[in-house]
């Protein structure tokens, strides 16, 4: 395993958000399996250079969310999967991406393929009166 | 005398000097962050290394022309206390470590631990060593009949007071004893926690996960070999004083003066050749595997 977390310090996101967000996309895709172990808190602090509540907030974040489970003797580890309907998605987006790859496209080429792709197929959210979209 | 003190610790200096300039000549350097990673554990084991065999070296040449007068347990406590300056110096070495700079940080997410970084072996060695101090001020602590004497008996077949008993010294016992189990206890935990200080030292990030490890191990048999020397030296005086103690209020063939003597001279030539041997830890690593694919995913 020899995934890289990138944060920004200057961005608008918090620290914390970046991390969860990033841990759980390296899950999605595959890059993180479960059993995979996490570094410590402190270790991961300590080579971002940020306070280790930020990194403690983030694994907080990801075990509420039943991604990570920190075992006594074992560490923060990648939980088993709980939410199987994610795998096919984190497929998808691995052959997205090789495809990409492939054709020598940009990241921000890649993401901004995947956001139009995302405003042409907004979110239908379900509520009383029937389906609505998040578009505006 | 001063001047020979002077020009020992010159040559040992000169020594050590060229020995830091070829360790760090075979050291391959991936990037320019490398380069001020190796160049700031070079530093800080050059300086090191100067101040332990410094302090023993003004240590035991000092007690031996008489320049310094130091009682029997500050003299027993000399390799402890060179030891304990050599841990020191490591520690601020780590916590001047460089510190992630600027807005995009970045971070390998594997996780390692102190068993990671520290070699095996010599880590063991330092415990052993640290056990062997221990179980022998212990035992000798329990043989000795006052602080620092042994009971010992005229022989019988003695012209002069024969079957009279007297007491027989120096001896290790709890006057040395105690003080040289703190000062061992002290040494062991403060190269575990200079060793945890190596563990969570930052991560380079633009050089090989591979080569920022073995920067880390090196550095971690450093410091290893330079504690459990002065744990092993302390270990032998201890012994050979015992040794001479037994032998005088017993005999020179006595199974415990025998095996006093072996274990002193397996502990002091030992904790030197260990301190002496670098080891080579820039190996060729494998290759690391490609990232996944959706077919690995897939299975």
């Amino acid at each position: 395993m020899s995934q890289t977390l990138r944060i920004d310090l200057d961005s608008a996101i918090p620290h914390y958000e970046q991390i969860r967000a990033q841990v759980t996309a390296a899950l999605a895709t595959g890059a993180l399996l479960p059993g995979d172990r996490l570094p410590t808190v402190r270790v991961l602090a300590a080579d971002l250079g940020i306070a280790t509540g930020t990194i403690a907030r983030a694994y907080r974040e990801l075990e509420a969310a039943g991604l990570l489970t920190t075992r006594r003797r074992h560490g923060t580890v990648i939980a088993e999967p709980s939410r199987a309907r994610h795998r096919d998605i984190g497929i998808a987006t691995l052959h997205l991406v090789e495809a990409a790859r492939a054709e020598n496209l940009t990241d921000q080429e890649v993401l901004d393929l995947v956001t139009g792709a995302l405003l042409a197929h907004p979110r239908q959210t379900v509520t009383l009166s029937g389906p609505t979209s998040d578009a505006p | 005398m001063t001047v020979s003190i002077v020009i020992a610790l010159g040559v040992v200096a000169l020594l050590g000097t060229g020995v830091l300039i070829w360790d760090q000549r075979r050291t391959p350097l991936p990037a320019i962050a490398a380069g001020g990673a190796n160049r700031h554990a070079a530093v800080t084991a050059a300086v090191g290394w100067a101040s332990l065999i410094g302090s023993l070296a003004v240590g035991v040449i000092g007690v031996m022309m008489g320049n310094l007068e130091l009682a029997g347990r500050q003299i027993a406590l000399v390799p402890c206390a060179a030891g304990v300056v050599f841990l020191m110096v490591h520690a601020a070495g780590e916590l001047t470590w460089p510190r992630p700079r600027g807005g995009v940080r970045s971070a390998r997410l594997a996780p390692r631990a102190t068993a990671d970084v520290a070699p095996t072996l010599l880590r063991a060695a330092l415990w052993a060593w640290a056990g062997l101090l221990a179980v022998e001020l212990v035992v000798f602590g329990v043989m000795a009949s006052g602080p620092r004497t042994i009971t010992a008996r005229v022989p019988e077949e003695a012209l002069v007071g024969a079957g009279t008993e007297y007491q027989a010294g120096p001896f290790p016992g709890w006057w040395y004893g105690v003080p040289l189990l703190i000062g061992g206890a002290v040494l062991l935990m403060g190269t575990e926690l200079v060793l945890r200080l190596i563990t969570l030292r930052p991560a380079l990030v633009d050089v090989p996960a591979a080569w920022d490890m073995a920067l880390r191990r090196r550095s971690a048999r450093r410091v290893l070999r330079g504690a459990q020397a002065p744990l092993a030296i302390t270990g032998a005086g201890v012994l050979w004083v015992a040794h001479q103690t037994i032998a005088s209020a017993t005999s020179p063939s006595d199974p415990l003066v025998v095996t006093c003597l072996v274990l002193a001279w397996v502990s002091a030539v030992g904790g030197v050749v260990l301190m002496a041997v670098p080891g080579r830890d820039f190996r060729p690593e494998p290759a690391a595997g490609p990232a996944p694919t959706a077919a690995d995913v897939i299975g």
